[in-house]
């Protein structure tokens, strides 16, 4: 699905340009941040406890190689490598460059964009729901609230005296894992 | 910024009205199909509706087309390969559901293998996976609630691991919904009032969820006011031929509106009652409704207020302030609950149903907050909120 080529007139409109070079920024630092988050959040570790121990994880753009790929590797998630060889058993393909920028940009939600028909799920969708709720989860401790407000339905209140360290430690582990490279 | 878009689909020719089926061998000629395999159950079998079909075929000068009358209530993969082989032995060309929500999915199910080839099932589960036309499929709903004539999506069982293999692809879309009243003249009180509050559900569910758009808001509103006019009158004169061809007309609108903008809490629950507990959809659908809509109640005041038009009518809208309108409408879907509970003993809380025990009320909930439907939901749902509109519906 992903090699199919973009249309060519879009491809050569420069904010096209500049929306897929955004996308194909962020997506890798969201899956940082996910790979940190089971590292360090016990929300996201106990999600990630009742994921099938094979899964492998992908967000993809249609029509581009902008992708981000995570498995299960013991309880934790990995990022992976984007030469690595592994399959994805879930897959959240957005259907247009354009779609993926509103999500990683954090203009639309999720899951309006999904409602809206813009990206599709490939795969068992109890399993899309727990990573939902873990990308959700990483996006509630994570961003400021005034943008977490229109990337989620709802924002949880977590405490400041429990969110800020947190995050820090979502950002801290996710930058040392950047430095140590992923993971095939 | 978030920018609207959406996208409506809906490609099943309606054949609707006394009669209908009087149309189906002219229909069936159309798409080039001489030959269809009928597939029903032993209920609308022994319902004599099968004859009603075949009259109607046979006046038209047709050769009598094969029957495979066994397709269990919980359809599985064992089922629809059998009837694949039974469809390839008798040369048939295409095919006509003739039931509720199992013999549709199955058929839907048995038009992969027969198109694709093949027996094995699996290899086409889940989304998009199916990817060229199939063979002609009608369906002849006997009852009016699953809406499964008008949606691309069915589910089977998996025989050997006991799982739900869901099949969606704008493919499985049937070519004709046949309406005719004859079909559902003969259902009894509770299944009436059971699959009309799920056609409700599908409505109301479809008009407030994340999905929703200005086509599907049309079929949903014109939905809603068809079940609130006819589905208590019909219970007091459950032969009156006009009112069981609204209903019919209402649920596969419903079906129309909820295959493009989805459902949500309803069906995130009663998805999970049923699996665990063996509670019937509609009876879920019924429970459910006016506790998932108090839920919702903040998020979607508005839209939730705009209800009580098409459930109530124009006076009694344009009589109720604005800012009360949401919380009448809830309280006219509890009204008509109660109603339906004297006619039909449709259960009002999950105790009624005498199939749950608040002991499972946690298992369903976490069950629930993983069921696919919930990220269309309005608000956003945590295991502790599931189980909060558990308690409450429990009664």
């Amino acid at each position: 699905m992903s090699s199919f080529p973009a249309p060519r007139e879009s491809a050569a409109r420069p904010h096209y340009r500049a929306q897929l070079a955004f996308t194909r920024t962020m997506l890798p630092i969201l899956g940082g941040l996910l790979e940190a988050g089971s590292e360090v959040d016990p929300v996201v570790q106990r999600e990630v406890a009742t994921l099938p121990v094979d899964l492998v994880f992908a967000m993809t753009v249609f029509g581009t190689d902008a992708q981000v790929r995570l498995a299960r590797r013991g309880d934790q998630l990995v990022h992976l490598d984007p030469t690595s060889p592994a399959r994805p058993t879930l897959d959240i393909v957005f259907k247009h460059v354009g779609v993926a920028f509103l999500v990683v940009s954090f203009q639309e939600s999720t899951a309006l964009a999904f409602a809206r028909g813009r990206l599709v799920v490939h795969g068992d969708t109890a399993l899309a729901m727990r990573m939902t709720r873990c990308l959700d989860r990483m996006e509630a401790v994570t961003l400021p609230g005034p943008i977490a407000s229109r990337a989620l339905k709802s924002v949880p209140y977590i405490p400041p005296a429990e969110r800020l360290p947190l995050a820090a430690r979502y950002y801290g582990v996710a930058a040392k894992n950047a430095a140590r490279g992923r993971v095939q | 910024m978030s920018q609207p878009f959406f996208e409506f689909f809906c490609p099943v020719k309606i054949v609707a009205g006394a009669a209908a089926l009087d149309h189906v061998p002219y229909e069936l000629a159309a798409l080039g199909a001489t030959k269809p395999l009928i597939i029903t159950d032993k209920g609308v079998r022994g319902a004599g509706l099968v004859d009603v079909v075949l009259g109607a075929i046979l006046h038209a000068g047709s050769a009598p087309p094969p029957v495979y009358d066994d397709v269990p209530p919980d359809s599985g993969t064992d089922v629809v390969a059998a009837i694949a082989r039974h469809y390839r032995a008798a040369g048939c060309d295409s095919l006509i559901a003739l039931g509720g929500g199992s013999v549709i999915d199955t058929a839907k199910a048995v038009n992969i293998l027969v198109s694709e080839g093949g027996d094995d099932l699996h290899a086409y589960a889940g989304t998009g996976v199916v990817k060229r036309r199939l063979r002609p499929l009608f369906v002849l709903p006997t009852t009016s609630g699953t809406g499964s004539e008008a949606t691309s999506v069915a589910v089977i069982r998996d025989s050997q691991s006991g799982a739900k293999l869901p099949f969606m692809s704008p493919f499985l879309m049937p070519d004709a919904a046949v309406l005719d009243p004859r079909l559902t003249l003969g259902l009894p009180p509770l299944f009436t009032a059971a699959t009309g509050m799920d056609a409700m559900t599908h409505a109301v569910e479809s008009f407030l969820c994340l999905a929703k758009n200005p086509l599907s808001d049309a079929y949903a509103t014109a939905a809603i006011r068809k079940i609130s006019e006819h589905l208590v009158p019909l219970l007091d004169d459950p032969s009156n031929a006009q009112r069981r061809l609204e209903l019919a007309l209402a649920a596969t609108m419903a079906g129309v509106a909820f295959s493009n903008s989805m459902v949500g809490l309803v069906h995130s629950l009663g998805h999970s009652t049923g699996a665990l507990c063996h509670v019937p959809h509609g009876v879920c659908m019924s429970v459910f409704l006016p506790y998932v809509l108090e839920y919702n109640l903040d998020t979607r005041r508005e839209a939730i207020g705009e209800l009580l038009l098409p459930l109530a009518g124009a006076e009694t809208y344009a009589a109720t302030r604005p800012d009360l309108r949401a919380t009448a409408a809830i309280a006219r879907l509890r009204t008509m609950r109660d109603q339906l509970y004297e006619q039909a003993k449709l259960p009002r809380t999950l105790a009624e149903t005498g199939k749950v025990q608040r002991a499972q009320l946690p298992q369903i909930a976490q069950l629930a907050i993983d069921d696919g439907t919930l990220i269309m939901n309005p608000r956003e749902v945590r295991y502790e909120d599931a189980l909060a509109v558990l308690e409450r519906a429990f009664g």
